[in-house]
């Protein structure tokens, strides 16, 4: 039998699927979760609709009563309101005319009832947020009234009994909040308050009190896990002793089944009812059936005794000591245009790190491939975004790329990254989103995080092509050095003839540079570190590396083009070596002009596409003057590329610094 | 496209129809199983011949009743009284056979009945005494004897389930008898919670009587004229919890305002009709035991 | 791993290099007025009997004189006069090699450059105002004669089998002296030194490019007649 403070659990009867499960406070995500756990709203779709039935025997009353009406919208994607209408979730008792009433005459009076109560639970209005992907907060409101009719006999003055039946009720407002959290992929939990505060707006008078309808406050923890494929587990437990555990098995993409089992009394873990469900899921609408059957009809037949009436709590009026067995049906609509994802990425690959000297590349050359999938049944159009908040002022964008439906298509992804980078003293990690959209839709259908790492601004990766990008010919101190060389020499070079001039502003910045710098062959500048030209100035030396960035820098702010010469020797790679080559500007059919022996030059094609000579220069000789450097640097040039076929072999390589990439 | 589009909207109908469908029923509600043992409720109209109330003796509501059901009765009560200023327990027997072809009219309007000599009536071993009825008649104001009335006041030696009988010698056209009976359960009223009348509280009674059912009777105080106490209403209790609780609602129909206090007459009886030769009507033998207890209403 | 392969790499760069190795090169007979260069010098020194030569240096021969080079002490090179031989020509090369080399003359080694849809030009430096620019080409004389010695001189190389290094040598001097492109017999002599070289495709080409010269007879018969079988 019911003890006074026994009352069931913390239960809503509005949804079919909660019902089946059992264990809901950790799963509820649709419009009916402001009845279960109000956090759960934040999981609508953009509108919802519902409507829940059910099937059962109440009061002598059976057949299809209407449970819920509700409503749902979710807003700017974080915030979720519910309003929800139960015409029917009432709990009503009546006291028959339990005694005969005859007056004088022998005429019986026909009292309707002796007393009737009725309480009833008319509006439930929920709130959720969504803090972050994984945990959302809710609250819900839902109103409560107490009608007590009260049957009174009076006799009049005749004798005769006079009947007149007095109304009275009360109202309030009980609330609940709760708690969503996914742990991880497979586990979540919910956690509920419920009837944590209750604001009364009427009271009924004293010596109906009994009547009142006293809810309890209760405190519900629940766990999902959803690591079994298809299959998720759930349970829960409240303060009053009360536990519940079911599970979902997704059946296929659109059918569910589920069960649960209602427990009481914990320890001692008395059966209380148990339930099934099944649920039937189709684009943006979804269908659920339940069955819940309890252990023991008790007081579900209808009928109950005064002294156990009086002194029963309640936390809901749905799920009473007085529920009957029931089916339960609902249909939920999502009546937004719901957008399914056409793409998901499944891998991305960065190819490499970002040197801050070299970031204007990755606007061509891609900075990684994103792996991505089309899961629409159509071919799709899909483009690659990638975007690293702090040093790219919006995400760049790929063209479009064809998917064919299940195909699976790397893109490579690029970036343009904006001046912060170029403030960047030391190595950093960074975190960048790469996403994916497809078709026209503004949204992205999927994103996925990774690490980038982005280099210093003197870090070099040691490849030549690398190299390049340290030349700042237009820096201001470059500018100023070579404007400065050449504007000493005025009167000797405007005796130079043009075709020669190339040559002379190149020996005239040597001589100035050389004036100036030394080689400093620190064992701290290492070939991964590179001085910018203006450091270079302002330390006055360099390795060949910084000394060959910093004089091609200058012989480029003449206006004198020049490519850098790379060479790792075969038979002994740590002797690796860099010095520039510049073009004289002078054709090929007077490179004779330059000297007699042809091996102090060499025929390349310029940006022009004209043959020109040019000249190689060993920019760490910088105790000689231009003509040794020259002379030094043909000689490697000839014997690294005539004699030893060093480029033919690939060990050498020149690479032009070209003021376009 | 157009299928779907189709059996998505014919999917929602079906929703809405289901709910216009179920708006109209309601729940029907549980019904609170009253375990009160109270069988009936029935208001007494006051009487209008309380002028014909036995002098001396308040019986209430057994004889005098101004419905003429029995013309003959057999009456033996054993009555005890708890009222603040007294306390009184005794016997009571009367016999009355009226004659319902001597009726005494006035003023059109049949007031009661001549009663009929049935020789020397006896109770058990007492004899009752035989008593010249006089009856007075208002208008004008005269006395006339209205044939005869037995009567017998004794001692409380009531011995409830004993075996009894009534004996008569006869007289006239009614005809010697012997009628055996065996007396009531006696009725003892224990406890009675609140030990005021409040309309917003119920009375609790419990008593110690072996009667299957429980008459009670609540009366108010008679007029002037007749003092004594008026019926205004009579419960039929069963008697399954050695005794009752009266709602509110009952007592609300009290004329608490007009009344500060009421007698609640408890009353296990007996009672059944037999004839005697003779004697043309059903003659209706009753026994009871009775407890009296006076209420204040409660201010 | 890394280092295992470093090592293997360096080792199969080291045999490749080997195997390109120069072998040493001797002066065993001269006559006349003969000059070496070395390297990058600009000025010629007088050779003498006996010099060995490295790959770096060039050996000149005036009018009427010659040479006779010993090569890995077996190879006798007879150098014709008014010529000039670079060593370093002195050797086979494959004709994958040849190729290669081939290709990258016409191709600049820089990175390439975007498509129109992506990439964006950045600022071209500016160049330094201020210093005149002289439009008029300087007076300048051609030295023809260092051009069409070195030309000779891949007859030399032709005539001892560097098919290879003559063709590469005819080109680039072609380069330096477009106007001794005139010289049909030299461009007969690559185009054949190219089909010796099995590169056929790019022997057609330079006698279908010598089509259009001014041919002797006997020049354009042979000229049709290598075009007809190289077009098989």
């Amino acid at each position: 039998m019911f003890s006074n403070t026994e009352s069931g659990f913390s239960q809503s009867m509005s949804s079919p699927r909660g019902i089946a499960i059992g264990a809901y406070t950790a799963l509820t995500s649709d419009l009916n979760s402001g009845n279960w756990n109000p956090a759960g709203l934040t999981s609508m779709q953009e509108w919802e609709f519902g409507i829940s039935d059910y099937l059962g025997t109440r009061g002598g009353t059976s057949g299809l009563l209407l449970q819920s009406l509700g409503l749902g919208k979710k807003i700017s994607g974080k915030h979720a309101l519910s309003l929800c209408y139960l015409p029917d979730k009432a709990l009503e008792f009546i006291a028959p005319a339990f005694v005969s009433i005859t007056d004088a005459s022998g005429n019986a009076i026909n009292a309707k009832f002796d007393r009737s109560i009725a309480h009833h639970q008319h509006y439930s209005f929920g709130y959720g947020y969504e803090i972050s992907p994984g945990l959302s907060l809710g609250i819900s409101a839902n109103d409560f009234e107490t009608k007590v009719s009260d049957t009174r006999y009076s006799i009049d003055s005749n004798n005769a009994i006079q009947t007149k039946i007095y109304d009275y009720s009360a109202s309030f407002w009980s609330l609940n909040t709760g708690a969503l959290f996914k742990i991880n992929r497979n586990w979540s939990c919910g956690f509920l308050l419920k009837n944590i505060l209750r604001l009364d707006n009427t009271k009924l008078p004293d010596d109906l009190q009994d009547y009142a309808l006293t809810i309890q406050k209760s405190a519900c923890l629940g766990a999902a896990y959803s690591g079994i494929e298809k299959l998720t587990l759930s349970s829960e437990a409240d303060t009053r002793k009360n536990l519940r555990a079911g599970f979902e098995w997704s059946v296929s993409p659109s059918v569910s089944v589920r069960a649960g089992l209602y427990l009481r009394d914990f320890p001692d873990l008395a059966l209380e009812a148990r339930s099934l469900g099944i649920g039937f899921s189709w684009k943006p609408l979804q269908l659920d059936i339940s069955y819940i059957n309890f252990a023991e009809s008790g007081n579900r037949n209808g009928i109950v005794s005064r002294d156990i009436l009086t002194g029963l709590e309640f936390s809901d009026i749905d799920y009473s000591p007085f529920t009957t067995d029931r089916i339960s049906l609902s249909a939920t609509l999502s009546l937004a245009r719901s957008r399914e994802a056409l793409a998901h990425i499944e891998y991305v690959e960065m190819l490499g790190e970002v040197f801050t000297a070299a970031h204007k590349i990755y606007a061509f050359r891609p900075l990684g491939k994103a792996r991505v999938r089309n899961v629409s049944p159509k071919p799709i159009s899909a483009k690659i975004s990638f975007f690293i908040e702090d040093i790219m002022g919006s995400p760049t964008e790929t063209k479009p790329y064809r998917i064919n439906p299940d195909e699976l298509l790397e893109i490579p992804f690029y970036a343009v990254f904006n001046d912060r980078i170029s403030r960047l003293q030391s190595v950093s990690i960074f975190d960048g989103t790469v996403y994916v959209h497809a078709e026209v839709a503004p949204d992205y259908d999927d994103s996925y995080q990774t690490r980038v790492l982005v280099r210093g601004r003197n870090e070099w990766d040691g490849d030549i092509l690398s190299l390049r990008y340290f030349t700042t010919p237009a820096d201001p101190e470059v500018l100023k050095f070579s404007h400065n060389a050449i504007a000493e020499q005025k009167e000797t070079l405007d005796t130079i003839s043009t075709l020669r001039q190339n040559m002379a502003k190149a020996k005239t910045i040597f001589e100035s540079f050389s004036g100036k710098a030394s080689y400093i062959k620190d064992p701290m500048t290492s070939r991964d570190y590179v001085q910018y030209p203006s450091e270079t100035l302002a330390r006055r030396g360099g390795d060949c590396d910084d000394l060959a960035v910093c004089y091609a820098s200058l012989l480029m702010s003449a206006g004198i083009p020049v490519g850098f010469v790379d060479v790792i020797p075969p038979d002994n790679p740590s002797d690796a070596h860099v010095y520039l080559i510049f073009d004289t500007g002078i054709e090929a059919n007077n490179a004779f002009m330059i000297s007699d022996n042809p091996k102090r030059y060499t025929i390349r094609k310029n940006a022009n596409g004209d043959e020109t000579a040019w000249i190689p220069v060993e920019t760490t000789a910088l105790r000689s003057n231009f003509d040794q450097a020259w002379n030094k640097g043909a000689e490697e040039f000839f014997t690294d590329t005539e004699v030893r076929l060093g480029i033919l072999k690939g060990w050498m390589r020149v690479v032009d610094i070209s003021t376009e990439f | 496209m157009n299928a779907v589009k189709i059996s998505l909207t014919s999917i929602f109908l079906f929703a809405l129809s289901l709910f216009l469908t179920t708006g109209c029923q309601k729940p029907g509600p549980i019904e609170i199983q009253d375990d009160s043992n109270l069988i009936n409720m029935k208001t007494v109209e006051t009487a209008k011949d309380s002028v014909f109330g036995n002098p001396g003796v308040d019986t209430i509501g057994i004889s005098g009743s101004p419905n003429f059901e029995y013309y003959g009765k057999l009456i033996f009560t054993a009555i005890r009284y708890d009222l603040p200023a007294k306390r009184d327990s005794f016997l009571n027997a009367e016999v009355l056979l009226l004659d319902k072809s001597k009726p005494i009219i006035r003023n059109g309007r049949t007031l009661t009945y001549s009663s009929l000599d049935a020789g020397s009536v006896v109770l058990n071993i007492d004899t009752l005494q035989k008593l010249e009825r006089r009856i007075g008649l208002p208008f004008p104001s005269k006395d006339t004897s209205a044939g005869f009335i037995y009567h017998f006041k004794g001692p409380y030696t009531y011995s409830p389930g004993a075996s009894c009988s009534w004996k008569g010698t006869g007289a006239g056209l009614v005809g010697a008898f012997e009628i055996p009976f065996t007396s009531a359960a006696a009725m003892n009223v224990l406890n009675i919670s609140p030990t005021y009348i409040s309309v917003t509280e119920p009375l609790t009674i419990t008593w110690a009587c072996n009667n299957p059912t429980v008459n009670i009777t609540i009366s108010r105080q008679g007029n002037q004229v007749q003092r004594g106490w008026e019926p205004v209403m009579q419960l039929q209790v069963r008697n399954t919890k050695a005794g009752v609780t009266i709602p509110q609602k009952i007592l609300e129909m009290l004329p608490v305002r007009h009344y500060q206090q009421f007698l609640f007459t408890f009353s296990s009886d007996i009672r059944f009709t037999t004839r005697v030769s003779g004697y043309p009507d059903d003659i209706m033998v009753h026994c009871a035991s009775i407890h009296n207890v006076l209420l204040s209403v409660r201010p | 791993m890394k280092t295992t392969i470093t090592v293997f790499f360096t080792s199969f760069l080291l045999l490749l290099f080997l195997s390109c190795a120069f072998a040493e090169v001797k002066i065993i007979a001269l006559s006349g007025s003969v000059h070496i260069r070395r390297g990058i010098e600009e000025n010629w020194t007088k050779a003498a009997l006996g010099d060995a030569l490295k790959p770096e240096d060039s050996i000149e021969l005036g009018k009427k004189s010659s040479a006779t080079l010993l090569v890995d002490g077996k190879t006798k090179i007879f150098l014709a006069e008014e010529s000039i031989v670079d060593v370093s020509d002195l050797r086979s090369l494959t004709q994958d090699d040849l190729l290669l080399l081939l290709a990258m003359e016409s191709v600049r080694s820089v990175p390439e450059r975007p498509s129109l849809d992506e990439g964006m030009p950045t600022q071209q430096t500016t160049t330094i105002h201020g210093a005149s620019r002289d439009e008029s080409p300087p007076e300048t004389i051609p030295d023809k004669e260092s051009g069409s010695k070195t030309l000779r001189g891949t007859k030399t190389l032709y005539d001892n089998g560097y098919y290879a290094t003559c063709i590469l040598k005819v080109k680039a001097v072609y380069r330096l002296c477009p106007d001794l492109k005139a010289a049909i017999d030299t461009r007969i002599m690559v185009a054949d030194a190219m089909e010796k070289m099995n590169v056929r495709n790019e022997a057609l080409n330079e006698y279908v490019s010598l089509k259009t010269e001014k041919l002797s007879d006997s020049q354009k018969k042979l000229v049709e007649q290598k075009i007809n079988i190289l077009s098989k």
